[in-house]
């Protein structure tokens, strides 16, 4: 199925096909080494799933001359922040710009494709139903890597291997993560009218919106609700803190379903055919849960090194750069012929010098307040929110000032004064770290 | 337990390359000590069941969706978690 003979050439090793694995790549091929992509799908793409959006700068700075025949499907204009109680209501906050290029919608099986085709062109070599399963290792040193076939040897490793650091763990550049720093997401992909879709959520042909739902699922869970616009489909998902779900004994599917069957959610995909269910775990630890990033012979990228920024749902993006810093320090790498930490400590210098980490740092304490406040966030202020709002529109016979008198009381009746201090703080002191 | 519709009708739309040999293997001895049965609980796809009877757990590995969930739960490091041989598994499309 392969050549062997570029296997005993190649100067990298990659282990991964997603965006990290394959920028890395592609930035040391530029640099003009020789570089193996391995991949354990027989079809790019065939295992990976996300909520849906890429960021359009990060796929330009991957791919500066093809970057426009990536496979999107919809450019978001409008991103959604809806709040959910129990009932019909819903409080929502709309951000529309007709022109924005900063995202948009693609599937993984078909957006992978392309980055790998995109890649072949300028030279580097795929190697799909690849499971990598061990490493070689020499002197302390990793010189290669074990699949279910054969070994192959080269004198850098770039692991790119996403959120199941199972290849990671092995090497002790991570200890195998605490549930309360892993998000499950569920999904499904439901086909719909291109007609319809645009009429609903108030789009044209090649426009999409993004929603995120606080609220509605009535759990205690840490749950946040997701929906991407593709051309005719949409997907509606959760994300689900893994630790909670044995706690509450509620199934994430059974969560799924709940969270499709309110009636905010149904009026949006109602009519449509579910046409693909899938799972994925996303890494939470943030900043304070990193991996390592590096060790002889070895360099960590993407997820599987825990980039992820998950309040704003940026995951991609920070692959894509941490895999070009890769490439070009493994290109360092290759020109002083020096394959050791000495060298490799570059990457390390290199990430923390980029937004990347400037980024995880001011959000280090967020989702642990986030986790930490989940009844609040999740419960009570989607269901305060909807409250004033009702107040507010409320056209009844009855002074309003007795109506603002009955909320505010209702505030202080609901909630226990302390907790509400406890609530403000926390979102002062993450709100604080994040913008000084 | 849940309704098994629900979880039924989501695998129902998934493709896959289903492997003659497990690549999850549960350590016996370990679940039927283990009170919580958090894989039970976690796994997208309903692959942990437990038989009533015998408290044992039953494991269809072919409905797997190789998320990892269930090895980062287990709070008994019971599970020998392997992805599937080269090109078996799931095979999703549009995710
Ligand atoms: C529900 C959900 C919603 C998300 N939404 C967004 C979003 O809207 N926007 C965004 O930017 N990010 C989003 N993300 C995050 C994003 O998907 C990840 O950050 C991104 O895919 C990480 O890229 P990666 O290349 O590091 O890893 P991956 O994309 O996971 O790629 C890893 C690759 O390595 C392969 N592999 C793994 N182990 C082996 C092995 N042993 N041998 C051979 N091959 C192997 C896998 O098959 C896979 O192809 C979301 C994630 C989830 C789960
Ligand atoms: S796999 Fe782990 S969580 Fe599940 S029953 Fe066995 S020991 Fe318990
Ligand atoms: S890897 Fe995911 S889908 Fe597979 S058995 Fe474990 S929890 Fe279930």
């Amino acid at each position: 199925m392969y050549n062997t003979i570029m296997y005993t050439k190649a100067d990298i090793i990659v282990i991964g096909a997603g965006p990290a694995g394959i920028a890395a790549a592609v930035k040391a091929k530029r640099e003009g080494l020789n570089v193996v992509v391995v991949e354990r799908g027989k079809l790019y793409g065939s295992k990976n799933m996300f909520g849906g959006a890429v960021y359009l700068q990060s796929i330009k700075d991957l791919f500066p001359d093809d970057w426009q025949s990536c496979p999107i499907e919809r450019k978001t204009v409008s991103h959604g922040f809806e709040f959910l109680t129990n009932n019909e209501e819903d409080v929502s906050f709309t951000y529309s710009n007709k022109n924005s290029e900063e995202s948009a919608t693609v599937f993984r099986p078909k957006f992978d494709e392309w980055l790998v085709e995109t890649a072949k062109k300028e030279g580097v070599y795929f190697a799909p139903s690849t499971t990598v399963r061990d490493f070689i290792i020499e002197d302390n040193k990793v010189t290669g890597i074990k699949t279910d076939i054969e070994e192959l040897r080269a004198p850098l490793t770039i692991i790119a291997e996403g959120v199941n650091t199972l290849l990671t763990e092995k090497l002790d550049l991570k200890p195998k993560s605490n549930p309360k720093d892993i998000i499950l997401g569920v999904k499904e992909v439901i086909k719909l009218d291109q007609k319809i879709i645009n009429e609903r959520f108030n789009l044209e042909d090649n426009e999409g919106k993004i929603s995120e739902f606080f609220g509605g699922l009535d759990e205690d869970i840490m749950g946040l609700g997701i929906l991407y616009t593709f051309k005719d489909h949409i997907a509606i998902g959760l994300g689900l803190s893994l630790a909670d779900l044995p706690v509450i004994k509620k199934e994430p599917y059974v969560l799924l379903d709940k969270f499709k069957s309110h009636p905010q959610i149904q009026k949006l995909i109602k009519d449509g055919l579910s046409v693909e269910y899938s799972a994925h775990l996303i890494p939470d630890g943030g900043y304070k849960k990193l991996s390592k990033l590096y060790k002889d012979g070895v360099l960590v990228v993407g997820d599987a090194a825990g980039f992820i920024n998950p309040v704003h749902f940026e995951g991609t993006n920070l692959a894509i750069y941490s895999g070009l810093i890769a490439g070009e320090v493994a290109a360092i790498a290759h020109k002083k012929q020096d394959y050791t930490s000495k060298t490799l400590k570059l990457y390390k210098d290199k990430i923390y010098k980029s937004f990347i980490i400037e980024d995880l740092k001011s959000y280090k304490n967020v989702m642990s307040m986030v986790y930490g406040r989940k009844k609040s966030i999740f419960k009570f202020y989607p269901e305060l929110m909807a409250d004033f709002f009702s107040k507010f529109t409320s056209s009844k016979p009855i002074p309003k000032k007795k109506l603002y008198r009955a909320f505010v009381k209702k505030v202080f009746f609901s909630r226990n004064i302390t907790e509400m201090f406890a609530d403000c703080f926390e979102f002062a002191k993450v709100l604080i770290e994040v913008i000084k | 337990m849940s309704d098994n519709s629900s979880i039924e009708n989501k695998l129902s739309t998934i493709k896959y390359n289903v492997s003659e040999l497990s690549h999850l293997i549960a350590d016996c001895e370990k679940c039927k000590n283990c009170k919580t049965k958090e894989c039970t609980y976690v796994c997208p796809a309903r692959v942990y069941s437990v038989d009533e009877d015998t408290n044992i757990i039953k494991i269809e590995y072919e409905n797997c969706l190789e998320c990892g969930a269930c090895r980062f739960i287990c709070p008994h490091n019971a599970i020998e978690w392997k992805y599937p041989k080269s090109s078996k598994g799931v095979i999703y499309k549009l995710s």
